[in-house]
């Protein structure tokens, strides 16, 4: 993977938790009906019939930042194990039906859920659910399965670090940036941690989280709100909460000091490339407003050729072949704000660098243009309107807000913010973010 | 199927209600235009855009010996500026109106794409329209778009799975297009000028086989429209290809390249069938019981779900204008490597010396059949399928056909494909990792 896939990759996460997508999902003109389950299970259906397909996705509300200490990698690690067979569903069936039937399934951990989704013909939807349910209640762990899987994770911790450089820049960023907050730790753990996770590790986490007031039901697709509602009562209905779901009380990170600088050199490289975030602090009192400004000024700096950065740089100056800026949004308890550039083969990085810090001050000495603004504005729009065509993406994004536990409501406030915003919002989101001590800045190197 | 003829005089048009096996139904409708371009249609008029993407054939055809590189910069610089506007007025105007347009290719087709807003639709479809007819080529676009390209090429040198990938064809396909990489080395690439882009697309822009697939909020008329008005420019000539049809290399080839990093990179492979026939679709579904997504897929079971040696494995059946290859991959750590080869052959060895059973030939098309209806989720995806189809020449049945060309292989069939094309002297493996 190049720098350019692997910008591509992070800043289409980005954006969707910055919460213009989101919005759609809930603004758009496909119906959203929500319900609850006695037990407490949120269930949130988007109709789309365009095509006789339906997914189903189940968001828990538990990721890598509930691990305990020394159990880095379990969220994850668990989600494979998911797979691997309930008292109703034995040893590899889950897969079998599900291809069998052409269906698509897959899942993956954040920082702060854990998600597991399936495409199929809708006509599936009530063998989806009872998968789903009895995985929910039901999961038979073995040691073997847990040994075998565990080689599958090591393998896949060494496909995506270890062998990867940019994959091994991130996790030493990440783990600077927080130096005591779960942030800081990878999703995909710790080696030392990975290779001593205990079956007993396993369980006691699947009694603590896997839940139905733990979790958020979603299911995007050719369905009627109420035949959903029926099918989820059948099969979510009965399941019973085993344990109050809590999230453990996280460590706080103070808020950084002091610039930071890393320095790494890999044979895999062959381009100096600048790596730095900026800790935006706790997100706890951001107002929608906030939020708002913070994403536009991601996309008016490095989102596009014709972001500011991007095209004085890269096009014009020609002192670098790629510049993103990005805002890992609202949704986190924390903020963070991206800027990773490659200069030219002739240009140093120490030069690019100092160019873009000069380009960062400007932002906050003297805001962004009209012109920028409204384009920033026009895009999102846009991006709201194109976004229709997904129903199965926003629908995923829009249950992982609601699982990290924003209200719905602030979705909506973010955009109804954006389009009220002026230059001197903008200039003051810059003001507040690019402050050189809390940042900390990777330069990777060849090495020769 | 019925055709319209009411309109015959804008344009022709037939419609299809194609069925997939998820029972979607999807109004395809041909258009062809005035001027006798052809496009597929699927109507959508809910949510106010629009997504077209096309192919003409050719195009990495025309790179001269030592140039290569030259089609992939080519097709990078064509929205590099057109007509009156500099590359920075074309990139503007494209943001401004939330649009995009751009080009991309291969070794059998020049490809392009438009998306849009319906409100921006004609606006996008004139800048679509002076990239085709009037690329500006500008010399410090190409300054700025080859020294990225420059960059690239190093670091492929020096990626593992780029070196496996990049070994693997040039030692299947010697001397051919399909065995050297697009993107150029760095010798080819400073070896170009902006003339040698120039003279790339001159060779490639031709109407004549210009196929296009279009989603979204448009009618037949308008289309009809659009179709001549963006492409109506484009000559129209008999177009001339001389790659020649190919055949992997004789092997068995086995290939060790050393690699410092944790995981050892393998990319195996060897010659398909091709073809929309019988034989055509035993390949592919022994492509699919040997290494498909489906999780029962042999190569799955064994190097992941049994022994835990891979994070994933694949192994697909790819049938191009010139050639058709089944071709795999996966990663595992260093000191497992010799072992998950060993399981690699055992199982290709078993599978061409007693083919399928009767249950995985079930499964399998039950999954091919099944997973088909998914490819149709948004309008993207909806006009990529269709391209595709376009380009291997089917007609719009095909939609309703591939279901029972799927079920028409039978169990002898896939043996006979596993024995013929999975045997030792066929495979062609690449290793690279420490040695």
């Amino acid at each position: 993977m190049n720098i350019q896939e692997y910008i591509q990759r992070l800043a289409l996460a980005l954006v969707v938790i910055a919460g213009f997508l989101v919005k759609a999902a809930i603004g758009m003109s496909l119906p959203v009906t929500e319900f609850t389950l006695d037990n407490g299970m949120n269930i949130i259906v988007i109709e789309d019939h365009r095509s006789p397909v339906v997914m189903q996705a189940v968001v828990y509300k538990v990721g890598s930042a509930d691990e305990e200490t020394g159990k880095t990698g379990l969220a994850h690690f668990f989600e494979h194990l998911m797979f691997k067979g309930t008292t109703k569903y034995p040893k590899n069936s889950i897969d079998l039906l599900l291809d069998e039937n052409g269906a698509e399934r897959n899942a993956y951990t954040t920082l702060e859920t854990t998600v597991y989704f399936t495409r199929a013909k809708a006509d599936m939807l009530e063998t989806l659910m009872s998968i789903e349910s009895d995985r929910m209640q039901n999961l038979v762990l073995t040691p073997e399965v847990l040994e075998t899987e565990r080689k599958v994770v090591q393998e896949e911790r060494r496909m995506r670090m270890e062998s990867d450089p940019f994959g091994a820049a991130f996790e030493r960023m990440n783990a600077t940036t927080f130096k005591t907050h779960p942030y800081g730790r990878p999703i995909i753990g710790a080696p030392e941690d990975v290779a001593n996770l205990s079956l007993d590790d396993a369980n006691r986490f699947y009694r603590a989280h896997y839940m139905p007031s733990n979790a958020i039901l979603l299911v995007v697709g050719d369905v009627k709100p109420a035949d959903v509602n029926t099918l989820a009562q059948a099969y979510f209905g009965p399941v019973q909460n085993r344990v109050v779901a809590t999230r453990a009380p996280r460590k706080a990170e103070a808020l950084p000091t002091t610039a930071e600088r890393l320095e790494m050199q890999d044979a895999r490289v062959t381009d100096t490339t600048l790596f730095r975030t900026y800790n935006m602090g706790p997100n706890a009192g951001i107002t929608p407003r906030e939020a708002a400004a913070n994403a536009v000024l991601a996309s008016i700096l490095g989102s596009n050729s014709q972001s500011r950065l991007i095209k004085q740089l890269v096009t014009r100056d020609s002192v670098a072949t790629t510049v993103n800026t990005s805002y890992r949004g609202s949704t986190d308890e924390i903020g963070l704000f991206y800027v990773i550039a490659t200069p030219r083969s002739t240009v140093d990085v120490s030069d690019l660098e100092r160019r873009i810090d000069i380009m960062l001050q400007d932002v906050k000495t003297n805001g962004v243009t009209q012109l920028e603004l409204q384009d920033a504005v026009n895009t999102a729009a846009a991006i709201d309107i194109y976004a229709r065509d997904s129903a199965v993406s926003l629908g995923t994004e829009a249950a992982e807000v609601l699982a990290s536990g924003r209200d719905i409501k602030f979705i909506d406030e973010v955009s109804a913010a954006l389009v009220e915003l002026k230059s001197a919002d903008i200039q003051a989101a810059a003001q507040k973010v690019f402050d050189a001590n809390r940042s900390v800045t990777l330069i990777m190197r060849p090495k020769s | 199927m019925m055709i319209r003829l009411s309109w015959a005089c804008l344009y022709t048009l037939m419609i299809l209600l194609f069925t997939t096996a998820a029972s979607s139904a999807f109004e395809v409708q041909e258009v062809i235009s005035p001027k006798g371009i052809k496009a597929w249609l699927v109507e959508a008029h809910d949510i106010p855009i629009l997504s077209l993407t096309f192919s003409i054939p050719g195009g990495r055809n025309f790179e001269s010996p030592g140039k290569e590189g030259a089609h992939a910069l080519m097709t990078e610089m064509l929205i590099e500026g057109a007509g009156t506007l500099s590359s920075d007025e074309f990139k503007a105007a494209r943001t401004r109106m939330t649009s995009r347009v751009g080009f991309y290719g291969n070794g059998d087709y020049t490809s392009g794409y438009l998306s849009t807003l319906t409100k921006n639709r004609d606006a996008t479809a004139s800048l679509l329209k002076q990239a085709l007819e009037n690329p500006r080529f500008e010399e410090a676009s190409f300054a700025r778009l080859r020294e990225r390209a420059l960059q690239d090429a190093a670091q492929s040198k020096v990626d593992q799975s780029t070196i496996a990938e990049e070994t693997w064809f040039a030692l299947a396909f010697p001397g051919h297009l399909y065995g050297r990489t697009r993107q150029g080395k760095q010798e080819s690439l400073k070896s170009l000028t902006t003339a040698d882009l120039r003279r790339v697309w001159n060779a490639t822009a031709n109407r004549r086989e210009l196929r296009v697939a279009v989603v979204g909020d448009i009618t037949p008329a308008d289309l009809s429209a659009l179709l001549d008005k963006t492409f109506g420019g484009l000559p129209d000539q008999p177009v001339q290809i001389d790659t020649p049809v190919t055949a992997i290399a004789k092997g068995p080839i086995e290939k060790r390249i050393a690699y410092d990093g944790p995981q050892t990179v393998i990319h195996f492979g060897n010659p398909a069938y091709g073809g929309d026939n019988r034989k055509g679709w035993s390949s592919r579904v022994l492509a699919e019981i040997l290494g498909g997504q489906a999780s029962f897929a042999r190569l799955t079971q064994t190097l992941r779900e049994k022994s835990g040696l891979t994070y994933g494995v694949s192994f697909v059946d790819s049938s191009w204008r010139f050639a058709a290859v089944q071709i795999g991959s996966f990663a595992t750590a260093t000191a497992t490597a010799e072992q998950a080869l060993q399981l690699l052959k055992q199982e290709m060895t078993t599978l061409a010396a007693e083919g399928p059973t009767a249950e995985e030939l079930r499964k399998i098309k039950s999954y091919m059949n099944g997973s088909y209806a998914l490819r149709f989720s948004d309008n993207d995806s909806i006009a990529n399928e269709m391209l595709f189809v376009m380009q291997r020449g089917h007609d719009v049945s095909y939609f309703m056909t591939r279901e029972s060309k799927v079920n028409a292989v039978t169990l002898e069939d896939v043996r006979a494909a596993a024995a013929q094309l999975l045997k030792p002297e066929n495979q062609i493996l690449v290793i690279v990792g420490k040695q």
